[in-house]
């Protein structure tokens, strides 16, 4: 999907954490007036759909209509959710709606300072289901499932809404091949006093999506953000040994490791794509001083009082997660990163997360006790 | 929905809360759209907070001294953003010792604000000037 706002960290960053939240993955956040070639990019993407957002409720009109007539002049035919100012968004869908199907919702941003992502979050997730999984030629999935299809973030994000109400706060980090996503569930607000929160507020429900970080197909970006060098001596490889497994991994995406060299690297990596992704999901602190005294800016969310982090994907569903890596990746004393202090390392060994998502939209008790049973075990 | 938009707010590292919830509570009952942002707010957020509520004038107070310090540059930026004819006002104890008022207000007129307050000044003492400016504002740009 495309995301587009006003502001970069007002309501354009609203619109992609609405995106993000829906579990789509983001082609391209745009802020400010779309130009020609924006929406070309966005086209040649391949996007699926666009969230079009922009002013607060009352607020500024012009770029919620200019963008709307932009996009109308290039009639892309994928649905357009238009969830800007309330006083311009039915006139931009009426620009739209002769060349794209619209779909209007809330403002992700009725006002400063207030988060609104739900309704649109529901919008772009309900079209999924009944337009694109249709406009993708997935119609064939109904000969095995009758009904429920979900794309496999938005299912984890549920599976975590699920698990939040009967465990209370906690993280999942996904680790996969192409992108590492965290997901947090708390409020995440300032714990401390002398702690002034700075910025758009954070949804209860937060999903952030690394696109460089991960075990296969992100695999050379990862190491160009970690360095050969470190990677190699971690993971105890030559750098000649390392840049040819690298070059086969390229190659072949979906080959599994089986030699200790092979699971050695795999280790390594894991550790540094968790971290990074954990790193960029949490808030941090900035020191400043006042005639009053020290204070603390928060940006981001403060996830230091969470106590069970929960770690999927294939690596972990594979049994290679190592419960000490996991635990290096949270530090034990305050820092001005807002990472977790010592929380519980939960591995999904079962890898069901995203079915438990999935089935929740059946049958929500019974996903709970699904989700208990295969969780709860595993916890230090 | 009220017919102006004001963005609030307490510039720079200065944290006096008081003051600008009174202003707040003032300008809603006098019937305007208040945006206020609280304290310890950069150039960067009142200008954010502008474009997106499309806001009419920039109420900015301080109150620690550092005033000066803080606005520099805010005008030439509201212009590179596009809000050029958004109403600029300030209020509150802009400068360190006892320096003229006239003074003050010159300086701070300098740098673009419209309209300059000393300490003490009362919302009912601004109120018509604030009318009469966004009137006049609305008219032109019209």
């Amino acid at each position: 999907m495309a995301a587009v706002g006003l502001v970069p960290d007002l309501t354009a960053k609203a619109a992609e954490q609405a995106v993000l939240g829906a579990g789509a993955r983001v082609v391209g956040c745009y802020s400010y007036e779309l130009t020609h070639d924006d929406v070309r990019a966005i086209a040649n993407a391949n996007a699926d759909m666009i969230l079009l957002a922009g002013g607060t409720d009352g607020g500024n009109r012009r770029t919620l209509l200019g963008n709307a007539r932009i996009l109308a002049e290039h009639a892309l035919e994928i649905p357009v959710v238009i969830a800007g100012n309330r006083c311009a968004a039915p006139e931009a869908e009426a620009v739209l709606s002769q060349s794209y199907e619209t779909h209007l919702t809330e403002n992700v941003m009725p006002e400063i300072g207030v988060l609104n992502v739900e309704p649109a979050r529901e919008q772009i997730r309900r079209i999924f289901m009944e337009t694109i999984v249709y406009a993708r030629g997935f119609e064939k999935v109904e000969r095995w499932v009758d009904r429920l299809i979900m794309p496999t973030p938005a299912a984890v994000l549920q599976a975590g809404m699920v698990w939040s109400e009967m465990a209370g706060d906690h993280i999942i980090v996904d680790l996969g091949g192409a992108t590492t996503d965290v997901h947090s569930f708390c409020s995440g607000r300032p714990q401390s006093e002398g702690v002034v929160y700075r910025g758009l507020p954070e949804p209860y429900a937060k999903r952030t999506v690394e696109g460089d970080l991960g075990l296969r197909v992100s695999a050379q970006a990862l190491t160009e953000h970690v360095g050969l060098d470190v990677l190699a001596e971690e993971a105890n490889l030559t750098k000649e040994y390392l840049s040819r497994r690298l070059a086969e991994i390229h190659q072949k995406p979906a080959a599994l490791s089986t030699t200790g060299e092979e699971i050695r690297l795999d280790r390594a990596m894991a550790v540094h794509a968790c971290r990074e992704a954990l790193r960029r999901h949490a808030g941090w602190l900035e020191e400043t001083y006042t005639p009053s005294g020290r204070l603390w800016l928060q940006r981001g969310k403060d996830l230091t009082d969470i106590c069970t982090v929960v770690f999927t994907g294939g690596y972990f569903a594979h049994g290679e997660g190592k419960r000490q890596d996991m635990q290096g990746l949270f530090p034990s004393q305050p820092a001005l990163e807002l990472l977790p202090r010592d929380p519980d390392i939960v591995f999904d060994s079962g890898h069901i997360l995203a079915a438990a998502g999935l089935f929740s939209e059946r049958d929500r008790r019974g996903a709970a006790r699904f989700l208990k049973r295969q969780l709860a075990g595993t916890s230090t | 929905m009220a017919e102006y938009t004001l963005i609030l707010g307490v510039i720079g590292s200065d944290v006096h809360a008081v003051g600008n919830k009174v202003l707040e509570v003032a300008l809603e009952e006098a019937g305007f759209h208040v945006v206020n942002l609280g304290v310890l707010v950069s150039q960067q957020e009142f200008i954010e907070a502008a474009i997106e509520t499309d806001a009419d004038a920039i109420l900015v107070t301080s109150l620690y001294g550092h005033g000066e310090i803080d606005c520099r540059g805010l005008k030439d930026a509201l212009i590179e953003a596009g809000l050029d004819d958004v109403l600029l006002y300030i209020g509150g104890y802009l400068v360190i010792g006892s320096q003229r008022w006239e003074d003050v207000e010159d300086k701070f007129r300098a740098m673009g604000f419209d309209r300059v307050y000393p300490p003490g000044t009362m919302v009912e003492d601004f109120l018509p000037q604030l009318r009469a400016d966004l009137a006049r504002q609305r008219g032109e740009s019209h």
